[in-house]
């Protein structure tokens, strides 16, 4: 089973099979979700559960990613990455429709970090 | 295939060389997210505009689609709420496809400071956004969800977000009906 289903290293149909495969079944989590909203309105105690749920989600998703990245961002200290976070919430938190401004602060702030703790090497 | 998370798991796999059914099963499973979001983002379009083209345009479901949608969908009136819908999926396919031909082209001539700070973009923008829930019950599945995230991680790193999803949601959920009983 393993073995059948493995890439082969020089196989670049199988690779772009498994692609095909993966974005199938990435979508079918949408479409299977427009199945079952047939029925579901903004009133319905399950939409409200179901909003819950999905809120919780995303929220573990973002924080984690902040706290425990993986990749790029986790060769960065937690430091850096809860200044940058905790500067961009304070100018969101302070002044009214901020998004933008936020946004672009935090992201800056993280690049000009990385760039003091690489110049500092 | 229109998830980041998905192609993270799908790239380090490959370069981890694990089998082809492996891959695919991981990375399908980091798209279980887009389930309970179109689920909460239909609802709010009235059936008489729900149609079997919505089956084409939940192509368009993403985070960043999703986070707008929730915060656009209660100031627009619900007729309008499809259409909108359309028009920002189809801007951010139609910008995402030339910005990842570029961002391919680019890869490895960008400064690694700046590669960070736009790979911190995208978890700062869903936490500012939130920042705009207005609404008791979703600010403590927030809450709920946000705290447990890593530390459910760091015991279960496959399961994290569905187990965090759906039990800290259920307990925001009934915390705040035994609120709303109670007063």
């Amino acid at each position: 089973m393993e073995a059948l289903f493995s890439i082969p290293k020089n196989s670049v149909f199988w690779a772009w099979m498994i692609l095909l495969i993966t974005a199938l079944g990435t979508y079918s989590w949408r479409g299977l979700g427009v199945l079952l909203s047939g029925k579901l309105t903004q009133e319905s105690p399950w939409f409200r559960w179901i909003t819950c749920v999905t809120y919780a989600m995303v929220a573990s998703l973002v924080i984690r990613i902040i706290v425990l990245p993986v990749g790029i961002l986790a060769q960065m200290p937690l430091s850096y990455r809860l200044v940058a976070t905790g500067t961009a919430l304070a100018i969101m938190m302070l002044k009214k429709n901020s998004l933008v401004l936020a946004l672009s602060i935090g992201t800056l702030l993280m690049s000009a970090l990385a760039f003091l703790d690489s110049a500092s090497r | 295939m229109y998830a980041l998370p998905g192609q993270v798991v799908f790239v380090e796999m490959i370069a981890l060389g694990a089998s082809g059914f492996a891959i695919a099963v991981a990375a399908i499973l980091t798209g279980a997210r887009f389930l309970p979001m179109t689920l909460t983002l239909v609802p709010q379009i009235p059936k008489e505009d729900r149609s079997r083209s919505l089956y084409a345009t939940a192509h368009f479901i993403s985070m960043t689609s999703w986070a707008v949608m929730m915060r656009d969908f209660g100031k627009i009136a619900p007729e309008r709420r499809n259409a909108y819908f359309t028009g920002f999926g189809l801007v951010c396919w139609s910008s995402g496809l030339p910005g990842t031909m570029i961002g391919y082209l680019l890869a490895g001539h960008v400064p690694t400071p700046i590669t960070i700070g736009l790979v911190m973009l995208n978890p700062l923008f869903f936490l500012l956004s939130f920042t705009e829930v207005k609404a008791q019950v979703n600010r403590l599945a927030l809450l709920i969800g946000g705290i447990s995230g890593p530390i459910v991680y760091s015991v279960s790193p496959s399961w994290s977000i569905l187990i965090c999803g759906l039990v800290g949601g259920s307990a925001a959920f009934l915390i705040d009906l035994s609120l709303k009983r109670n007063s």
